[in-house]
Parts: C-alpha cells; structure tokens; sequence
C-alpha cells in the first residue's frame, strides 16, 4: 500500500476514529511491524505481544502524527523501536522512550531544517540504491538487526572508528539525495 | 538558548536505529527536547527505518489478533496534545524529570565526590558498563585531564564549560569518542549540571585523579 493512502486512512483515524480505516491500517502495517520485530530478537511470542502494543500506540497517538515532518513508515518505525527497547528493560524502573520526537514544527527551526524534515519516504528509497555496498550492509546491520557499533565492528572485523566513518558517510549521503530531490 | 554543539551524524544514526545503549539513548533523548537542528536529524534517521519498514518480510497476522487490538482500542485513552517541550531556561527535559522524578535540581540528593564537585548516579539498565549520571561542578573549576574508554555523552543542563573543542552552554553536548582528551573548565558564576553517560570507564590522565575515580565510579 502506497503511503499517501496510509496517510489518507491515519487522517481518518485522527479525525474520525474511524475503525473501518484503522482496520485497514493494521492489514497493511502489522505483518510488516511483526516481521520487524522479530528481525530484531524478539521470540514469537514477543514479537506478536509487541506488535499488538505498537498498533494500539498508532491508534492512541493518530491525533500526534504530521505528514509535514516525516513519512508514516518512519513514524512507525519510531514506535517500534522505543517499544523494542522498552521491551527489552520491562522490568526495571522505567523511563517512556516515547517522547517529544513528534512535537509540532517548531518556529525557531531553519530553513534549512525544514527541507530536512519534509524528507519524503520514496526519495529516501532511491538514496538507498545509491549507497555503496559496504555501507548498506551497515545500514542493515543496525536498522534490521539491532546491533550496535561495536557489535558491527565485532561482526565485521573493523575497527570501531570505521564503523562510524561509515555510518555518516551514509547518513550524509542519504541526507543529500534527499535535498536533491526536494 | 542557541545550541552551538550538536550531536555526531554516527550518534544520531544508531539512535535512529535503537542500538545505543539505555543510559546513551536517554542523553540523546535530553539533547534533542533542547536542540530543533538535532530532533530533525533524528526524523531523518528515523526515516531510514521506515523504509526498511516497507520492505520487511510479511509474518502472518491472526484474525485473533486483529479482534484483539479492536477490542483494545475501544477503550484507550487518546493522546491529542504532544508532549509540553522543554522552553524555560532553567527547566529540566521531561526525560530526565520522569527518571530523577523530580524537576528540581536544588532538592536532589547530590554526593559529594571532590573538591566543588558532586555527584548523583542514575540507574542504568542491566549490565550496561560506564557511568550515567548527574555532575555538578562549581564555578571555577576544572575536570582532572581525562580520555574516553568508548563514546561518552556530556550534555550541560545549567551553567557552562570550556575546554579546547570550546565553549559549551546550556543545550549543547559533547559527543567524544577514545582519540578526545579534554579538561573542562567551569566558567561563570553559577555551578555547572551536566548530564554524563559513557559506555566504558572513563580513563584520567593523573594518578590522583585515577585514585578519586575508584570511590565515585565515574
């Protein structure tokens, strides 16, 4: 499903809290949201627990989401990572991840900012095909399998200021196809 | 409060991705209610997932669990404002409030760790090496010389310090890998508050130093 239809049917459940929309949602995004989080260590059990909460999360904050600062997969995508991680320290004191990265545009912020901001899914899909190999293999190693730098530089055996270099090398390549493409 | 100091582009990245480590993650999560240029940069970084998000593998869902989410749903408690962001100048981000649970800096219990310095530990998450916690440093003076095992995050909360990469005021932070030694200096007149996570021990340049080291675990 292309994202001007989720978008479309994230509006209806803001405005409406229309569940025929919200049911269409969850066709399209929880396999995909259950596949992410089993990708990323979570036993099936957890995986399917999770998913049901970053659903429920989607429908509880609809009202939050602002197509003006960001596609719905990344929205997404941000809710399933804070609730992996919460996940993962449930038992202890706990601190909700979920805050503040979705407030309203701020007028402080640049033009400059802006044009980063307004970074639409699809130009970011053809900056991944520009991004050299040794790089998206990081890329993946993080994003897919929830590894961390020095477990990457482990993995690959490289050296750990390596596995920086490369990770803003792609970051800032990826940030530039985007303004291109603006 | 301009932000001069931002994040590494290698940082946000694996925040983006959510591999940093907990007591990291909450720095950057401070950082970025004080810093508009940053919590952009997270946006963008979060965007990278979402594409991935697109091209992951489809596991089955069971009607069960679809009827499941629409009976929860039929009683959730909608969130329709965002989050307050930090905007009075003294305020602590709401990250650090909801872990301190407290908002004030003066009313914390702070340990005295040294000559105008105090310390508070934060609790940290399993067995996730480093220090997190609160500084306090008095106006005038300076850290001991020290170097970084891995990354460590300062982010300052009140008051200002230099050092050779410059100087850093409220909002800013100081994303330092192993090659960075550095020797900050308070500046002012009011005591500086930062907020430190690393994720290996910090390593001092003088043995004294080294010594005070062993009783404040930073």
């Amino acid at each position: 499903m292309n994202e001007a239809r989720l978008t479309n049917l994230i509006k209806l459940v803001a405005q409406n809290l229309d569940r025929e929309a919200f049911g269409e949602l969850f066709d399209a995004l929880a396999p995909r949201v259950k596949g992410t989080l089993r990708k990323r260590g979570l036993d099936r059990e957890a995986a399917e627990d999770v998913m049901q909460d970053v659903l429920l999360s989607i429908w509880i904050k609809a009202g939050l989401f602002d197509p003006a600062r960001g596609s719905l997969m990344g929205w997404v995508y941000t809710i399933t990572r804070n609730a992996s991680i919460d996940r993962a320290r449930r038992q202890k004191p706990s601190v909700s991840l979920d805050l503040i990265e979705w407030e309203p545009a701020d007028q402080s912020e640049s033009s400059e900012d802006r044009v980063l901001r307004l970074s639409a899914n699809e130009n970011l899909k053809s900056a991944m095909t520009l991004v050299p190999a040794d790089q998206l293999v990081i890329i993946r190693m993080a994003f897919e399998q929830d590894l961390s730098q020095s477990e990457i530089a482990s993995r690959l055996k490289l050296p750990l200021g390596t596995v920086k270099s490369r990770m803003r090398l792609a970051y800032a390549r990826m940030r530039k196809c985007i303004e291109e493409n603006q | 409060m301009t932000v001069n100091h931002h994040l590494d582009e290698a940082t946000l990245f694996a925040f983006g991705a959510g591999t940093l480590q907990f007591s990291l993650t909450v720095l950057v999560k401070a950082h970025l209610e004080l810093c508009p240029k940053c919590r952009c940069a997270a946006v963008a970084a979060s965007e990278i997932g979402g594409v991935l998000l697109g091209e992951q593998d489809e596991l089955a869902v069971g009607v069960e669990s679809k009827a499941a989410v629409m009976e929860r749903i039929g009683t959730a408690t909608l969130h329709r404002l965002p989050v307050r962001t930090v905007r009075r100048e003294d305020e602590m981000p709401n990250v650090l409030r909801s872990l301190l649970k407290d908002a004030n800096f003066d009313s914390l219990k702070w340990k005295k760790a040294g000559p105008g310095l105090a310390v508070i530990k934060l609790q940290k998450s399993d067995e996730e090496p480093g220090f997190f916690g609160l500084l306090r440093i008095e106006p005038g003076r300076k850290m001991p010389d020290h170097g970084h095992g891995g990354t460590e995050l300062t982010l300052v909360l009140q008051g200002a310090y230099e050092d050779a990469m410059g100087h850093f005021g409220r909002g800013d932070i100081a994303d330092l890998d192993e090659s960075d030694i550095h020797t900050p200096v308070v500046t002012g007149d009011v005591a500086c508050i930062c907020l430190v996570a690393n994720d290996a021990p910090t390593r001092f340049q003088s043995w004294p130093a080294r010594l005070v080291q062993r009783f404040i675990g930073i």
